[in-house]
């Protein structure tokens, strides 16, 4: 009995143990490539380069395919920063665009800081009561799938009230995937770092985007 | 409609084709919340709506 007890409890912490390691490494490499994302949005920026919308999604998804089959081996840390790197790069030209209009500057800081308490906030939120937010699956999956035809509709038939109410629903969409994703973290549902760095930082990436193309309609500089 | 527009289009009919299915299945598949896990998500969403009202107060 004691050494079953003692068995369930060493297990038990070891499941701890491996949990936070996911964890810390995620948040670890999470902050490494955001650091490196500002890097490369900068040399967009200064560059002047602009990539076209297609080409942008067919190298993201070419990225994020690779990301994904080598995420188990040291290929994928490899992928995961030429990733977002070109994710900063495609950033480059945006900010570039925003900080060009009068008082830009202030709705990119704002859209900046929004996104970071709204990360931290849902982050804490996850960690501190620990539920589970799988059952949030199938919806996210959906929802992201109808989302993001959305948006290309938006952009072949030139919509711009659709691409707003399509930055809506992403901002919540991408919310409930940082609760999704940490929550997976948490209950061993999500073990490998990469693919958990991957989704947290894509969930970012569209939350400021899709929270400075809010801001900047409803600011009246759009 | 130039090329890119038939490009986008195409990687749409993509997504729906390949995407749509395993979209379907994992909604299906997917673990069921009760009301209390719903509540437990709407909450902070919820929250998150009423912060971004107040980011577009404080920029209008």
């Amino acid at each position: 009995m004691y050494d079953n007890q003692t068995i369930t409890s060493t297990r038990g912490r070891d499941s701890v143990l491996a949990t936070n390691k996911v964890l810390r490494n995620t948040y670890m490499l999470l902050s490494l490539t955001l650091l490196f994302s500002g890097l490369t949005a900068y040399l967009g920026m200064s560059s002047g380069i602009v990539l076209g919308f297609l080409p942008t999604i067919l190298i993201y998804f070419g990225l994020l395919f690779a990301t994904e089959k080598t995420a188990d081996s040291g290929w994928g840390l490899v992928f995961v920063f030429a990733l977002t790197g070109f994710l900063g790069f495609t950033l480059g030209p945006i900010l570039s665009f925003y900080l060009h209009t009068p008082q830009g500057a202030h709705l990119v800081m704002t859209a900046l800081g929004g996104t970071g308490i709204i990360f931290l906030g849902l982050s804490g939120y996850a960690l501190t009561t620990r539920k589970d937010f799988s059952f949030l699956g199938g919806m996210l999956v959906t929802g992201i799938l109808i989302a993001f035809l959305a948006g290309l509709g938006a952009f072949v038939f030139n919509m711009p009230g659709l691409s707003l109410a399509v930055s809506a629903m992403f901002i919540l969409l991408m919310s409930g995937l940082i609760l999704f994703q940490t929550s997976q973290i948490i209950h061993g549902g999500e073990t490998n770092y990469i693919r958990a760095t991957v989704t947290l930082y894509v969930a970012l990436y569209n939350l400021f985007l899709s929270l400075l193309r809010i801001l900047s309609a409803f600011s009246g500089r759009n | 409609m130039g090329w890119e527009k038939i490009g986008v289009l195409i990687l749409a009919g993509l997504l729906i084709v390949f995407w749509g299915p395993r979209a379907l299945r994992a909604a299906k598949q997917a673990p069921k919340g009760t009301a209390e896990d719903w509540k437990s998500f709407l909450i902070p969403i919820l929250l998150i709506v009423v912060f971004v009202i107040l980011l577009i107060m404080s920029v209008r």
